[in-house]
């Protein structure tokens, strides 16, 4: 398995969001990772595929632990539920604290199958993250848009890439 | 993605180590599985290892947190164990090896403190097993140029770790 880089996204500061489009379809799984930082606290950062926004096309399960050390548990966003698939949670914005992540979507060119991503992150504040969700659609992924609810920090970045 | 090292077990020696990474890539990414040699002690179905970085020797820069599922128990957060790869103990049966993944997302930024994450487990046909995913920060800023794994226990010489860097 190797890791081809399609596209990646710095964020100068402001930002509510990037897109990758128009991904290539020479690959079999895409590969999402990055560290970033948000303007405000308890700020989540979703995907969305092909411009759909819909939320019923979306469903996730979360669990979180946390520094505390206590297990928060699990949470279940049912389609409808959110606008997204998040690839983290609870992203800080102070000190020197960052957040980190990678996500996977296999089979992403499929156009029989609705489509998974799992992703593993870490903050200050919930310092493990897993969380997978699907998009219930059977739609090739041509496009991602990936969604801060608050704005990017500068010198956020994503990088997308392509598995053979 | 790039190798960047293999590593393998040396049952005179309880470390994975990565030294002299460079500081050329966006990303890290280590693969591998593992079990304790016989005679090093080990003998739990899996082993987990505490992770150091830059030639540390404690972990006060480091914060992580575990989840855990293991035998019948359900999911539970767990501190007992550092930042993990995972291996298998001598109890379980020879094929088997602990698998793990870990990755780290801005291990040469200067300016911020440094992600790592994994997913890990160890099992036997016993019915004991181990599936946990490890998150955490290495609150230093500075640039990781040597990653330790410490397992405790030596490793029998099938072990084998591999470090990848990944451009951004």
């Amino acid at each position: 398995m190797s890791y081809k880089k399609i596209a990646s996204f710095t964020a100068s500061g402001g930002e509510t969001d990037t897109f990758f489009n128009s991904i290539p379809a020479d690959y079999t799984h895409l590969a999402i990772q990055g560290f970033v930082r948000s303007n405000t606290s308890t700020t989540d950062m979703v995907v969305q595929f092909n411009g759909v926004q819909t939320s019923s096309l979306y469903c996730l399960a979360q669990a979180n632990a946390n520094v505390n050390n206590s297990f928060n548990g699990v949470a279940h966003y049912a389609p409808g539920d959110a606008e997204g698939i998040r690839l983290a949670d609870y992203i800080p914005n102070t000190g020197s604290d960052w957040c980190g992540f990678t996500a996977h979507i296999p089979d992403f060119k499929s156009t029989t199958k609705w489509k998974n991503v799992i992703s593993l992150s870490n903050n200050a504040y919930i310092a493990n993250q897993w969380i997978a969700g699907s998009f219930l659609n059977t739609a090739a992924i041509t496009s991602i848009r990936v969604r801060m609810s608050g704005t990017f920090i500068a010198g956020s970045k994503i990088v997308l890439y392509g598995l053979g | 993605m790039e190798l960047i090292a293999t590593a393998n077990g040396n049952s005179g020696s309880t470390n994975i180590q990565f030294t002299n990474i460079p500081q050329t890539y966006q990303f890290l990414k280590v693969v591998g599985q593992g079990r304790t040699a016989v005679g090093s002690g080990g003998s739990n179905p899996w082993i987990g290892a505490t992770i150091y970085f830059n030639g540390e020797t404690n972990t006060s820069n480091v914060i992580w947190r575990r989840m855990i599922s293991y035998n019948t128990n359900n999911w539970i957060d767990d501190t007992s164990t550092g930042p993990d790869l995972q291996a298998n103990g001598t109890n379980t049966e020879a094929g088997f090896h602990g698998i793990a993944t870990w990755w780290c997302t801005n291990y040469s930024d200067a300016s911020k403190y440094k992600s790592f994450g994994a997913y890990a487990s160890g099992t036997n046909t016993g019915g004991s097993f181990l599936n946990a995913t490890n998150c955490g920060q290495y609150r230093s800023n500075a640039p990781i140029t040597s990653i330790r794994f410490d397992f405790s226990y030596g490793l029998d010489p099938a072990s084998v770790y591999s470090l990848y860097g990944i451009a951004g």
